[in-house]
């Protein structure tokens, strides 16, 4: 199955990486991209392809249809 | 200290109580500086700022390199502005999509029951239907608008607690 992952970037306002997840060195950049911006502090949203129900995702899923990852929020 | 200065220190210890010893003090200094020597310094001064050729095409050099980088970090921007409301867009519903074009908002419903107004901007855009209050909740990092909008919506459908808590509130 091919997923993808959305990283909003300051310089890239989104940041597009997409795996197959029956293909193990691309799940695992997937997975690296992953981790790499969770301990930056970005929040994770596992989502539909259209972009609803959206749910928070601790760890990463290689069979996630399509993930958001969001940077930390604060209040203004 | 020049031997001068001291004398003119020393004379200035002794007479500032009166209005005649200050200008012992003045008239001093004022002498020495003459406007011959005063135009020396100035035309010294002045040769000295005067840039040499290779100065010129360096500063030359300089200044069209940061133009040109003024120019790409406007084009990234603007790049990155883009995709992030292609992004934006593909997360909306197709009545989302067209309350932002025609609008500039669009409304969001959380499990809670409530529902709120996420209009275009960074701060203070996000408004509860209603009691219409208003909420201020971004992400830290300068993300273009539509990211900062798209990650509002997603904190408030899977996440409204924690929204709420870290929101200002007016």
């Amino acid at each position: 199955m091919t997923c993808e992952m959305a990283v909003m970037t300051p310089a890239d306002g989104d940041l597009k990486v997409i795996w197959d997840s029956d293909k193990p060195e691309e799940v695992s950049h997937a997975r690296k991209t992953f981790t790499e911006f969770k301990s930056k502090g970005y929040l994770a949203y596992k989502v539909s392809k259209g972009g609803d129900k959206g749910e928070v995702m601790k760890d990463f899923d290689a069979e996630a249809e399509k993930v958001i990852l969001a940077p930390r929020m604060m209040g203004g | 200290m020049h031997a001068d200065t001291n004398a003119v220190w020393l004379t200035w210890n002794q007479n500032t109580a009166v209005t005649a010893g200050t200008t012992n003090v003045i008239n001093p200094w004022y002498d020495e500086g003459t406007t011959a020597a005063l135009t020396m310094d100035w035309t010294r001064w002045v040769t000295q700022q005067e840039e040499t050729a290779e100065q010129r095409v360096e500063r030359q050099r300089r200044q069209a390199d940061h133009e040109q980088r003024t120019r790409d970090y406007a084009a990234a921007r603007k790049a990155a502005a883009e995709r992030a409301e292609k992004l934006l867009e593909a997360c909306l519903s197709s009545g989302q999509r067209e309350s932002l074009r025609k609008s500039g908002w669009f409304v969001v419903y959380t499990k809670s029951g409530r529902a709120y107004q996420i209009r275009r901007g960074r701060a203070r855009n996000v408004v509860e239907v209603n009691t219409k209050r208003t909420y201020c909740c971004h992400p830290v990092d300068g993300v273009p608008d539509a990211d900062t909008m798209l990650a509002q919506k997603l904190m408030l459908e899977a996440d409204e607690e924690s929204f709420l808590r870290l929101a200002n509130v007016s």
